[in-house]
């Protein structure tokens, strides 16, 4: 903003480098589904240890089980989406407790919301609040480094 | 007020029995509540009010309409500063149930500072 003096006050208004900005939108649309990949791939990866170590934290497991469900985190292969792609963390395989299968992540959830008589350890919510900005680091990081080589720095 | 009180206040008014953390008696109607507390509004290496992650849980037997009390509880938890829930159902073979869950913040009273 620049202003001039003179009889009449007036303000004068200018914004500079919308064109530039437009530009790199034009150019950051078109991400390559192996970036876009990578970028999914790595942001799972944080919010799987996040939720291990909240998990740990709050001593979850199965007391019938000599297997740890925090060892059964897994992500699926990211797929692309008309908003941009997705990658869901989740808990992989089941275990037989006498005659009865349950899934690992049923286990997980009656962890994360307790039941009647027990209490909730809500390691997966307490993960996403507290490892969000680490999340989007990890996907900011990849998408960086491609803009990077796009744009020659 | 601290958010113990908030809790037993607010949910009161909904008509169950209310408990801390778990509960293992009797009752077929009540209500549990419990939270995470996380520090918020960093300044000069210090937090000044604290975040509170809450769940209440709603447990009832089956074949009762849970519609009324879930947004009974929804209300009462908006009405005490509390964002506006969201609810999961957790029902099992034992009977309905419905984790409703919000934040609250305590304005920096816990931290010893009314005025973050």
């Amino acid at each position: 903003m620049n202003g001039q003096t003179g009889a009449v006050t007036m303000a004068t208004i200018t914004l500079d480098g919308f064109d530039e900005l437009s530009e790199m939108f034009r150019e950051l649309a078109p991400i390559p589904d192996d970036v876009l990949t990578d970028a999914l791939n790595d942001m799972a990866e944080v919010a799987e240890a996040a939720v291990r170590q909240q998990g740990q934290a709050l001593g979850v497991k199965d007391p019938q089980s000599q297997v740890h469900i925090l060892d059964k985190i897994t992500h699926t292969k990211p797929k692309k989406t008309k908003d941009g792609g997705v990658s869901n963390v989740t808990f992989s395989g089941s275990r037989t407790r006498g005659r009865i299968r349950t899934r690992n992540a049923e286990i997980a959830f009656i962890n994360e919301y307790g039941k009647r008589g027990q209490a909730p350890r809500p390691f997966i919510r307490l993960a996403a609040e507290s490892a969000g900005d680490s999340i989007a680091d990890a996907g900011e990081k990849v998408i960086g480094n491609w803009w990077d080589k796009q744009t020659g720095n | 007020m601290s958010v113990d009180e908030m809790l037993n206040t607010a949910l009161t008014a909904a008509g169950l029995p209310v408990f801390p953390n778990s509960y293992t008696g009797d009752e077929e109607r009540y209500l549990v509540w419990s939270y995470a507390q996380i520090p918020a509004v960093h300044a000069c290496d210090a937090p000044h009010a604290a975040r509170y992650l809450i769940t209440v849980h709603l447990y009832l037997p089956h074949k009762e309409n849970p519609n009324a009390l879930k947004q009974a509880i929804s209300r009462a938890l908006f009405n005490a500063d509390c964002t506006w829930p969201s609810i999961t159902n957790i029902s099992d073979s034992e009977g309905q149930g419905y984790a409703i869950e919000c934040e609250w913040s305590d304005g920096g009273g816990y931290y010893g500072n009314d005025n973050p």
